[in-house]
């Protein structure tokens, strides 16, 4: 057994940080556990001292000497950290009590670590206020000649008791390791909820960021300790003031901040956080601050590898798609669904990449744990009768639909809105010029069904020929010439302006019954 | 004298004389376009580096001088268990197209749907965030960005950035504005549609290539991709290459209508009935 036996000073704190406010001095208990329990999971509160149990885990550092190195180094509240160590909790605490007597180390506000010149004291010899079982008998004991340790363990055991009560011996009998050291062991909380009180209150959202980072950090060493990462957190604030200009205010609000894969470095988060925070208003001035984690996800770290053309270069797809939808929103970072249909523009579609993402897109899906029950994930649509027929297709395995006419054949760009072309003497114009057909016509029917189910139906009926057509500016282009037909007798158009300005209109009437339109719907380029 | 070209046949690749082709083998990407993979410095687009590509407009013809690469990179099988794991997630992402980009026809020239990205941002500090954080992304192999205001040195941070991944970079920009500006870009290239003048010499040199493209007596009149190599890593090329404009499957239909079209010269509307049965028979 070998004890660690670690105390923040605030004062050391202080004094380290001038500039930074006292908040960010030392973080709290549950922040300074979860961070040691990334050394050791045999973590204890003893009184004012954080005590760990390294003799299990020493290997796995690289030896004793170099695990207090660390510890000292990774110091979370980044100010003045005390160590001493022991054989027992007890005898480790004492040590930290009388750190200027004895042999310690201490972390400077320079970060550089001094051992103090004096040898450790041996239990024996430390002073009994050290032992908090016998700081209530201090003066008794004094009276009676007790200044170390040794001194009352000297004293007859059944006097001792009947005296002074159990607990002194038993304190003892554990200090000198003649009794079992037993801890109930610290153990990271399921549910991830710390709430902050703002050193001042924050009218902007953006002020909120400094003090949320504060709680990303505890959040870190807590899904460290429990070698998850998070999918879903929630940052909530609560308000100053019940009332706005004669308008209730809710008790609080948020955000939901949400990752395809878990993550554990806050890095990715904060940087999420502050795009959101940077779109938010607040209602009104905050208080306080609270984060919740939604969802977590089992943690795998990257492999490593030695060879450097493994190493990743650049930051996984997830993290850049989640960084670009926070900053442009998300409908504008698109990835494309296919449908089996016949007309171009409803062909595809696009989604936002972000939902893709968190539905797995083409990846090993982790396993995930909801933590609350109320965190919605985001599912697909509900499957209807009759879409499910019509159901889109995505994913790796996607391949496009064989709809009659060669996917090979089809033009590159696409107008979404097809573009009503002018007609001279029976010919399409483009840009007041001729276009000149070169290949086709490709006949299109379909979408018959969207007069009698128009709630399904996401187009209108078409009934088209396609043809390949070249500008003189040398561009081949895709027109489509609409043809009436049986089943409207007004030939519905996706334009959303269906009356062409033909100016050869009334002459072309009289040749042809139905009037012919042109429409430009894309491009070969 | 002598010494010199001593000196320089001892000294071997190390040296790059300026009036020829730098000769570097790796970290290129073939641009599936032979006339142009044997005037570009190693065989292929660089990658990792900007490559510019100027348009008269901003719909003018790109995709089929890019989709092959674009595929190959989508594609690339590689090296390393991490690398080939980013290349089952490989990416193309296009930025701030004028259009649509329509996937089947994408999907026929190589690139599925699932591997597109489609980015849209007006402001055009948001177009280069966009493009730059999508270089620095390790699964992101291939940006095609349509930059139109984009300034010097944006550009040379691009390329850096490029550099950083080795991911292909395509920076498509308006001829008139960015023509006469010096440029850090490694490639730089005018892209237009034309239709190449009849009995001209320089047809021939691409029609000497035997592919299925090569312009021949039946492709007169038909547009073809006109391709200026403005600035690469050798001496400026003064002719221009000519390149399809479109896909093979499409030159084909195109070709064929136009061969029967000047075979019967019959008037319009019979033409078009002629061209039905070769399109569906393409």
């Amino acid at each position: 057994m070998h004890w660690l036996a670690l105390q923040w000073l605030p004062d050391a704190g202080d004094a380290a940080s001038a500039r930074a406010p006292v908040t960010d001095g030392v973080p709290s208990h549950d922040t300074l556990a979860w961070w040691a329990l990334g050394f050791t999971p045999h973590v204890v509160w003893l009184d004012e001292a954080l005590l760990l149990e390294v003799s299990a885990c020493e290997r796995l550092w690289g030896g004793r000497r170099v695990l207090i190195q660390r510890v000292l180094q990774s110091d979370p509240a980044q100010a003045g950290v005390e160590c001493a160590r022991a054989a027992t909790s007890l005898v480790a605490l004492a040590r930290l009590r009388c750190q200027p007597m004895c042999g310690t180390w201490v972390l400077d506000a320079m970060k550089e670590k001094t051992r103090q010149p004096a040898r450790p004291m041996r239990p024996a010899d430390l002073p009994v206020h050290t032992l908090t079982a016998a700081r209530p008998h201090l003066k008794v004991l004094a009276r009676l000649g007790c200044r170390t340790w040794g001194d009352v363990a000297a004293l007859p055991g059944a006097g001792l008791a009947r005296r002074f009560g159990p607990e002194l011996g038993r304190a003892l009998g554990v200090a000198f390791g003649y009794a079992p050291d037993a801890h109930a062991w610290i153990t990271p909380p399921d549910r991830f909820e710390q709430s902050l009180e703002l050193p001042e209150r924050a009218d902007s959202a953006p002020a909120l960021l400094w003090s949320a980072r504060r709680l990303l950090t505890a959040l870190q060493h807590w899904l460290a300790a429990r070698q998850r990462g998070v999918l879903a957190l929630e940052l909530a604030w609560t308000f100053d003031q019940r009332r706005l200009d004669g308008k209730a205010l809710p008790p609080e609000d948020g955000i939901t901040l949400r990752t395809a894969e878990g993550v554990q470095g806050m890095a990715h988060i904060q940087r999420l956080l502050a795009e959101r925070l940077a779109r938010t208003t607040l209602l009104a001035p905050a208080r306080a601050i609270r984060l919740r984690v939604l969802e977590t996800a089992s943690w795998n770290p990257i492999t490593a590898s030695f060879l450097p053309e493994d190493q990743p270069r650049g930051d996984p797809l997830h993290v850049f798609v989640e960084r670009v939808s926070a900053r442009l929103s998300a409908g504008h970072v698109r990835t494309p669904i296919l449908r089996a249909d016949h007309r171009p523009e409803s062909r595809q579609s696009w989604q936002p990449a972000e939902r893709v993402l968190s539905q797995g897109w083409g990846r090993d899906k982790p396993q995930r744990v909801s933590i609350t029950s109320e965190a919605v994930s985001p599912s697909p649509q509900p499957p209807d009768r009759v879409r499910g027929r019509l159901s889109p297709q995505r994913g790796e395995g996607a391949t496009p639909l064989h709809t009659g006419l060669p996917d090979a054949l089809s033009p590159t760009w696409l107008l979404r809105e097809p573009q009503p072309l002018t007609v001279d003497a029976g010919q399409p114009c483009h840009q007041g010029q001729r276009l000149r057909l070169i290949a086709g016509p490709h006949r299109l029917e379909t979408g018959w069904w969207s007069a009698a189910l128009p709630d399904v139906a996401d187009g209108a009926a078409a009934a088209r020929d396609y043809f390949i057509a070249q500008s003189p500016a040398a561009e081949l282009l895709w027109v489509y010439r609409e043809r009436p037909t049986t089943s409207s007798s007004s030939s519905p158009s996706p334009s959303p302006s269906p009356h062409v300005p033909s100016p050869g209109g009334g002459r072309l009437a009289h040749e042809e019954p139905a009037r012919e339109r042109w429409f430009l719907q894309g491009l070969y380029a | 004298m002598r010494a010199l070209s001593s000196l320089l046949s001892s000294i071997g690749a190390s040296v790059w004389p300026a009036d020829e082709l730098l000769c570097v083998t790796d970290w290129v990407v073939a641009t599936g376009h032979a006339p142009l993979d044997a005037e570009l410095p190693g065989g292929g687009w660089p990658l990792g580096a900007l490559v510019e590509l100027l348009q008269p407009t901003p719909t003018a013809a790109m995709w089929p001088l890019l989709l092959p690469a674009l595929a190959e990179r989508v594609r690339e099988p590689m090296s390393g268990a991490a690398q080939r794991s980013a290349a089952k997630s490989a990416r193309v992402v296009v930025i701030n197209p004028p259009h649509e980009p329509y996937l089947p026809a994408l999907a026929a020239g190589g690139v599925p749907a699932s591997r597109l990205l489609w980015l849209a941002a007006d402001a055009p500090p948001a177009q280069l965030w966009a493009t730059e954080q999508a270089l620095r992304c390790q699964d992101v192999t291939a940006v095609v960005a349509w930059l139109p205001r984009v300034q010097m040195g944006e550009l040379r941070r691009l390329q850096q950035a490029a550099a950083q991944t080795g991911a292909l970079l395509f920076v498509l920009r308006p001829e008139s504005s960015a023509a006469q500006v010096a440029s850090p870009a490694r490639v730089r290239l005018r892209v237009a549609a034309e239709v190449p003048a009849p009995h001209r010499p320089r047809l021939q040199l691409v029609g000497e290539g035997d592919g299925p493209h090569a312009l021949s007596e039946a492709a007169h009149g038909l547009p073809a991709l006109r391709v200026d190599l403005l600035k690469r890593r050798g001496p400026p090329l003064q002719r221009p290459l000519w390149l399809p404009v479109c896909s093979t499957a499409v030159w084909a239909v195109v070709q064929a209508a136009r061969a029967s079209a000047r075979a019967s010269e019959t008037p319009t509307p019979e033409v078009r009935h002629a061209l039905a049965r070769i399109a569906v028979a393409a």
